[in-house]
């Protein structure tokens, strides 16, 4: 609280003048605007009546545009960029390519499906790259803005690259593990992409000189990094995410708090890291199946199940 | 209320002094003080709770109710019945059975009063190759060794239908919740399987093609399906006009009444580690359970912040 003085005095005998009472009514009353404090109130005295919503804390979540309910899945192709990535693939419903029926399936055995697939991956392409979550507030006031993001994360069955459609690598979309194909036991076929990385065969210490597949999240605040993970290999073919970071916010900006991906080759035993959109190291060594000519240890990842909050503490 | 400005019009040199003129001042304050006083009127820091009313012992920012339990134990079942009963179908009933209550979290919720909720949920699952694959006491056989593999586990978190009158419109049963935010259901949820390369294909050894491949997962361990991971995920609700930019993402609770969120889960052993479904929880059938393991949960942590203002 701050010492208020009468800032006019007046007399008996004095004549009254309106500015008099106006002036110093004015000086109690400014301590109204933006001053008021605990030595103002009588204990217990302020109740929710009393107080405005979100003049503490208010809850802020990405809107309609930037996709912040579960129902979006989110596809990184690698065909965007290098670093962090904002933007991806998306497709509102998780529909993957009808990715049941293909899962049963022989590779090529059903035109529909391959059709199917490839209408659904056209749309998808066609729809662009869209937002991450992200979530954009104004700050009107000096605080602290607490950013969380859950999710989940699994690496694809398949290569999203549909410039291929439909000449070339169409396995790269059926990579079923089906009836054999061929003399080819099904598993055979899967076996060499089932886990994304990969050895040189011309090194004396393949393991050491490994590179594995990896994801790595992170959640930014005005551009500035609040929560990051490492590098998540694909051991796991799904697994979950949570991010929490904080960050003091200033008054009178635009915020923006999103989260971003990145992926790469990352070899644990020399500590190197190569882009994922600038390698696709090929799988070679099948001679029987001519489709696998170009395949690759590649995969897509996939972001869905997505939620994202700023808690905007303020006062 | 924002900014106070006083308002003396009618105090004007060389008019008659009004009575009301002066008491109005003090009107004008007490309207813009109830209900008025916002982030714009107090001083930063300046207010601490002992200013604050006493609501039911708790003030403006409170949690309502924190569950810590030990652990829990899921053991698949399916339609075949093969467990013995007590494991109900279903990804809900599934935390019941002999394991007593369901991780959920229940509160009451004044859209007079309360403003936003946020309900989270964390725990460790752990899942051990081939242990506690039958209920105790069942005689029941089993699969071989090695078909307890390739298992994938889902947990999310369902908004259960509102109890009692007034509805809300929440899901009457556990659906993923997609396009209206109002409709209740498993708002989020995570999962968790391992790499096949580190479960069902590890030992499947065709070397002629790996040497030649390179195929890495020939180094790799057969893992069957042990894994363990963490799990973190939240659910917020709010009043729909408290704020404009969080529309998408935020529950609507605009009618006083009681909201559960309970932890659910569903269970695949097969293809479906590759699958992202259009509806993963809501069959929660575990389709092939006769081989899967059982998972321990450990020190799950259910609980709900609510703000007031």
């Amino acid at each position: 609280m701050a010492w208020k003085f009468r800032q006019e005095r007046v007399a008996d005998g004095d004549v009254v003048e309106p500015s008099e009472f106006r002036i110093n009514t004015n000086e109690f009353v400014s301590e109204l605007n933006g001053f008021l404090d605990a030595d103002n109130v009588k204990r217990q005295s302020i109740g929710n009546g009393n107080i405005k919503r979100n003049t503490f804390t208010e809850l802020i979540g990405p809107d309609q545009e930037n996709h912040g309910r579960g129902e979006s899945m989110f596809i990184f192709n690698h065909q965007r960029g290098v670093g962090w990535q904002d933007t991806a693939l998306m497709t509102p419903d998780r529909n993957f390519l009808v990715p049941t029926e293909m899962d049963t399936l022989p590779q090529h055995a059903d035109s529909s499906l391959v059709n199917a697939a490839e209408v659904k991956g056209r749309e998808i392409e066609a729809n662009g790259f869209k937002n991450l979550p992200r979530v954009k507030f104004s700050s009107d006031q000096d605080g602290l803005a607490i950013v969380e993001f859950c999710g989940s994360v699994s690496w694809s069955k398949w290569h999203y690259n549909y410039s291929s459609f439909p000449d070339q690598d169409v396995h790269n979309f059926l990579d079923s593990e089906g009836p054999t194909i061929g003399s080819l036991a099904s598993d055979d076929l899967l076996h060499p992409r089932a886990y994304q990385a990969f050895m040189k065969q011309t090194k004396n210490f393949k393991v050491k000189g490994m590179y594995i597949l990896c994801s790595q999240w992170r959640l930014t605040l005005n551009g500035m990094s609040v929560a990051e993970s490492g590098p998540l290999g694909n051991e796991y073919q799904s697994h979950p995410i949570y991010l929490c970071g904080t960050a003091p916010v200033l008054k009178g900006r635009e915020n923006v708090a999103k989260i971003e991906g990145r992926f790469f080759w990352y070899s644990p035993g020399d500590d190197i890291s190569i882009e994922a959109s600038g390698w696709s190291p090929p799988v070679k060594g099948i001679p029987t199946l001519e489709d696998f000519t170009g395949d690759t240890y590649r995969r897509d990842c996939l972001l869905y199940s997505v939620n994202m909050l700023v808690t905007y503490r303020k006062r | 209320m924002g900014r106070f400005d006083l308002n003396l019009n009618d105090l004007i040199e060389g008019q008659v002094i009004k009575k009301s003129t002066l008491t109005g001042v003090y009107g004008q304050l007490n309207e813009s003080l109830e209900g008025g006083i916002g982030p714009e009127n107090i001083r930063e820091e300046g207010l601490d709770r002992r200013s604050f009313e006493n609501m039911n012992g708790s003030h403006f920012v409170y949690s309502e109710r924190c569950d810590l339990r030990s652990s829990y134990t899921i053991v698949p079942t399916n339609e075949s019945g093969i467990h013995p009963s007590g494991f109900t179908k279903g990804p809900i009933d599934g935390l019941t059975g002999s394991h007593g209550e369901h991780p959920r979290v229940d509160f009451n919720w004044d859209p007079e009063i309360d403003t936003y909720a946020i309900v989270r949920c964390s725990f460790y699952v752990s899942q051990k190759r081939n242990e506690r694959r039958y209920e105790k006491g069942s005689s029941v056989g089993g699969p071989a060794f090695s078909d307890a593999k390739n298992d994938a586990w889902d947990f999310g978190l369902y908004v259960a239908p509102k109890s009692g009158d007034g509805g809300l419109g929440l899901a009457e049963t556990p659906t993923l919740a997609k396009n209206s935010k109002n409709s209740g259901g498993v708002f989020v949820y995570q999962r968790m399987c391992l790499n096949p390369a580190f479960s069902y294909l590890a030992d499947n050894v065709s070397s002629a093609l790996r040497a030649e491949d390179g195929a890495p997962s020939r180094y790799g361990f057969d893992r069957i399906s042990s894994m363990r991971q963490s799990f973190c995920m939240f659910v917020v609700f709010g009043v729909s006009n408290a704020s404009s930019a969080y529309a998408e993402s935020i529950v609507n609770l605009d009618e006083p009444t009681t909201v559960s969120v309970e932890l659910c889960w569903r269970a695949r052993n097969g293809r479906y580690l590759y699958l992202v479904d259009n509806d993963p929880i809501s069959d929660g059938v575990v389709s092939t359970a006769t081989k899967m393991n059982s998972v321990e949960i450990e020190n799950l942590n259910i609980n709900v912040t609510k703000y007031r203002r």
